[in-house]
């Protein structure tokens, strides 16, 4: 096949991760002539989703970004039989028949929940990408009291609901969210002010709340530890207030067939607006001159007027700009096939489920995230665990070990199989002080949303195009004038009656949905 | 598991660059042609309301966007495709050739449940020109040898065939349901622009 590629683009982008994938389309969407290539030949990079066999087979070859990948298979072979109730089926899986279900799976390198009015969800809105993108409401937001998973009330109704609070637990519960609801509001309230400078917990302890609804309120809602300032809890706990009651019944969403999809929904609105693709191409080297960057890829020289890159897809001639890859992410990754918690939490096949997590300790948090085949990402009867904590080594089962032996027994039967690796990065600190004028994205970050990603991507788009909006509306196909069509059908007056009144909704609705420049 | 019936049917055009995808559904959609080929800028999907067996359905089109060009369609854009059309050029035998890579492809990356009766329709496009190449013979075995796959030529330009093929795409699109395929799998999950996903009673912690 002929390689017709042009050669001459106003923006180049490496890889085809979350952040990277965000400029490429912010940069197409405003006109800009994008050529948008990656060295894999699947999407998203250190952000995307694997088939089971495919993810083995990334575990088996350590890179810059992704390493200390190590997989088993456990007494997978073992026959249930089906002594547990007769209509129940019980299978029992091998490894033979989870590799045969290999593409069911969606295994994801960088998982993590948008909240449902969190940024990602509002950027996917406010840029029509939506339209390209689907996702589960997780069920239940969990945490870990006594030993047990239990479920956090999230609406009204769960709070009367549950039967995990007292009656006097769920007035002191139903309080306490509506001051923090309020808070703000009313400045002078002499309440919340002296609080201002102290710690979340010393807040909440002045509420005199059970320990129950204080371990609720601190591992869930205001995810915080006893460090936590004041101002931090109150706005992570607003947040996910401020969530609630939009999409389904708790506050985050999980994007059907895992995150990977996302950064393929951007790559699409580029695409979409004349930006061309490449996988499996690779770079070389990059030269640059006062005007110009000079991308060698191919035996073609590729010229642009900005480049943007992942860490992990510099050629090696410049990486060492940008210092070395550390450990950022210890992973780990179970399939079993027993949901974790009770019935309660996985009702009818099973529950795509969050919890947040503190060591023994308090010191340092891990997440976890449990999806069944509701969320597309792994076969009916099986579950994905995604463990994922902060790195403090380059030991990702040691730095989840703690964790783990908090939510199951990794010998037990049901586990069938597991794996851990570490995702690395260089320094946010050694990427900034590169002397060159490549735009080098972060990789990713610990963070539940996609805050630090978007904000990452949108500071870099900033720097390209000064005064430029990042990623405003892109219209829907049916708006989209086809040539020689007289410009003025689009015109707001003429639209029929149903179609304005949509119109004037959206604009309402992207008015309120406005984030804070 | 909830058996919630589709409305919305997810139909994939895909082949070769230039070989008339874009054209096609323009022809269909808003009954256009273009002959300024642009390597599809701003083609993404377009939706029409049709009429099968007494039905009306939803039937949402979605264009490769261009990103066939360098063989760097991502999974993402199979997901949930209840038909796929493969489109290939009368006059370019390679394009021809390459059908069986896009149908291998779409099987890989789909991963539909019934892959031997997943729902394709092969379009032989551009029939007006006089520099044919890939004789209907010859396409019509290939459609035989692949489980019957129906076969239209069609000419976007002229309209010819586009409306019938179009209609047998989404007749078989549903069909599959007949057989209990077109079955919800994921009956909660939510497109985050549509209004209606919101509950209707706000059921929420604005205490």
């Amino acid at each position: 096949m002929s390689d017709d590629l042009p050669e001459e683009f106003d923006l180049i982008v490496i890889g085809t991760g979350f952040a990277e994938s965000c400029i490429a389309a912010a940069a197409s969407r405003i006109g800009k002539n994008v050529l948008h290539i990656d060295s894999n030949d699947y999407y998203g990079d250190v952000w995307s989703s694997f088939s089971l066999e495919a993810f083995n087979k990334l575990l088996e070859q350590p890179s810059s970004s992704v390493r200390n990948g190590t997989y088993t298979w456990h007494n997978a072979t073992e026959e249930h039989g089906q002594e547990q109730g007769q209509e129940q089926e019980t299978t029992s899986w091998t490894r033979e028949s989870l590799l045969e279900k290999s593409r069911r799976f969606s295994l994801d390198l960088s998982p993590r929940v948008a909240y449902c009015a969190g940024s990602l969800v509002q950027l996917l809105i406010k840029s029509n990408i939506c339209r390209y993108a689907e996702f589960r409401s997780l069920d239940h937001v969990c945490m870990l009291y006594s030993k047990e998973l239990v479920s956090v009330p999230c609406s009204r109704s769960d709070v009367f609901n549950t039967k995990t609070l007292t009656m006097v637990e769920k007035r002191l519960l139903m309080k306490f969210l509506t001051a923090c609801n309020d808070y703000g509001e009313d400045k002078c309230n002499e309440d919340s002010l002296a609080f201002r400078g102290g710690t979340f917990l010393e807040y909440l302890q002045a509420q005199r709340v059970t320990e129950k609804i204080s371990n609720c309120v601190m591992q869930a809602i205001a995810m915080c530890d006893a460090s936590t300032s004041f101002e931090t809890g109150m706005e992570r706990t607003q947040r996910f207030l401020g969530s609630l009651g939009r999409y389904g019944n708790t506050p985050f969403l999980f994007p059907m067939y895992g995150c990977g999809e996302l950064p393929q929904c951007f790559c699409r609105l580029c695409a979409v607006y004349g930006g061309i693709y490449c996988l499996k191409r690779s770079v070389e080297d990059i030269n640059w001159t006062e005007s110009e960057l000079l991308v060698s890829s191919a035996g073609k020289t590729l010229r642009a007027k900005h480049l943007v890159s992942a860490p992990s897809q510099l050629p090696a001639t410049l990486a060492t700009h940008f210092g070395d890859p550390e450990p950022r992410l210890s992973r780990g990754l179970f399939i079993t096939s027993k949901p974790l918690g009770s019935e309660e939490l996985n009702k009818g096949g099973g529950g795509v489920n969050f919890l947040r997590l503190l060591t023994t300790s308090g010191e340092r948090e891990a997440c976890l995230i449990q999806l069944s085949h509701y969320s597309g990402a792994c076969p009916e009867g099986l579950y994905i665990l995604h463990l994922t904590t902060p790195a403090v080594s380059s030991n990702p089962a040691g730095d989840l070990a703690d964790f783990v032996a908090q939510l199951f027994d990794p010998n037990a039967s049901e586990i069938l199989y597991s794996a851990y690796f570490t995702i690395a990065a260089p320094a946010a600190e050694s990427i900034a002080n590169a002397a060159t004028p490549i735009y080098c994205t972060a990789g990713p970050v610990y963070e539940q949303d996609y805050d630090a990603a978007i904000e990452n991507a949108r500071h870099i788009f900033s720097q390209l195009y000064e005064n430029e909006e990042f990623l405003p509306r892109a219209p829907d196909p049916e708006e989209i004038v086809v040539d020689g069509e007289d410009p003025s059908a689009l015109n707001e007056h003429s639209l029929p009656e149903d179609l304005r009144a949509q119109l004037q909704d959206l604009e309402q609705a992207a008015q309120q949905m406005d984030i804070a420049e | 598991m909830a058996t919630r019936k589709k409305s919305l049917l997810k139909v994939i055009i895909l082949g070769d660059s230039s070989v008339g995808k874009t054209s096609l559904m323009n022809q269909y959609v808003n009954k256009r042609f273009s002959n300024q080929y642009k390597a599809t800028i701003g083609a993404d999907f377009c939706t029409k309301e049709v009429v099968v067996n007494d039905r009306v359905v939803t039937m949402q089109i979605w264009d490769t966007a261009g990103q066939e060009r360098f063989q760097s369609l991502g999974v993402a854009f199979y997901r949930g495709a209840d038909c796929c059309v493969l489109v290939y050029d009368v006059t370019a035998p390679n394009s021809f050739k390459n059908l069986d890579s896009w149908r291998d492809e779409f099987l890989i990356q789909a991963s539909p449940r019934d892959p031997e009766h997943f729902p394709f329709v092969v379009l032989g496009n551009k029939v007006d020109l006089d520099n044919r190449q890939v004789s209907t013979r010859r396409a019509q075995q290939w459609c035989q040898s692949k489980n019957d796959i129906p076969y239209y030529e069609t000419s976007a330009k002229e309209g010819i065939n586009v409306e019938m093929a179009f209609q047998t795409i989404a007749k078989n699109a549903l069909e599959q349901e007949a057989e209990a395929e077109l079955i919800n799998d994921f009956p909660d999950q939510l497109r985050l622009n549509s209004e209606n996903n919101r509950p209707s009673n706000a059921d929420n912690c604005q205490c």
